[in-house]
């Protein structure tokens, strides 16, 4: 028998509410199963990890709800923001990866990020990462 | 049904996925080995999320019931094992 995934890997590629709490539900919940957890903010997802951006994101058209419903519905559902869940996720254990080439893109410094990275990486150590036999990757 | 008394109640009323589960993790690391907690819950996986997550972490369901007093609320003993 193949032995159990545990580690769970998300590359969070999307700059929306609609994108990123998925991966924090996620990865928030692996590691309350005794997972390890790993998120990869890459392009839009990198919105949440960028002092200046983290606290402006909105949902995607798609979702059909403006900012203000949305944070309303979530809080009624006891759902923390997202910086706060991203905090929450850091403090029980996820890593938190920001993307190199993303912050080259857009002039991006260390100085810019929010608190909680763990570490700046590339595709290159991203996929030894995810490469482990263990683990379970996502792309969202 | 159940004369288990649990040491601490988590009450998760009116949250939603994930909230019951981390909540519940949390609590369980506060209590001794063969203690008991008590989870409130409403949200309707709330049941399938914390058994996946009992049988992940070696934790154990011992009773879930929809509590008498108000409809649509379940209560978990949840029985640290480990």
């Amino acid at each position: 028998m193949a032995e159990e995934k545990n580690r769970l890997v998300i590359v969070a590629s999307r700059g929306t509410a609609d994108g990123l709490y998925p991966a924090l539900i996620l990865a928030t919940t692996a590691v309350a199963q005794g997972k390890e957890a790993y998120l990869y903010f890459t392009f839009g997802g990198m919105k949440l990890l960028t002092k200046q951006m983290a606290e402006s994101i909105k949902p995607s058209v798609d979702l059909g709800v403006s900012k203000e419903q949305l944070e309303q519905l979530l809080s009624r559902g006891g759902m923390p923001s997202l910086l706060d869940m991203l905090r929450m996720a850091k403090e029980s254990g996820v890593k938190i990866y920001a993307c190199s080439p993303t912050m080259n893109l857009f002039g991006m410094k260390k100085e810019d990020l929010v608190e909680v990275v763990d570490d700046i990486i590339g595709a290159s150590t991203f996929l030894e990462i995810a490469s482990d036999p263990k683990t379970l990757a996502l792309f969202i | 049904m159940s004369v288990v008394k649990p040491v601490l109640t988590v009450d998760v009323r009116g949250e939603m996925c994930p909230m019951p589960v981390l909540k519940t993790r949390q609590a369980i690391t506060q209590i001794n080995i063969g203690d008991v907690i008590e989870v409130l819950a409403t949200d309707p996986a709330s049941k399938s999320d914390l058994e996946s997550w009992a049988r992940k972490t070696g934790n154990k369901i011992v009773a879930v019931e929809e509590a008498e007093t108000q409809a649509g609320v379940y209560r978990f003993l949840i029985q640290r094992l480990r």
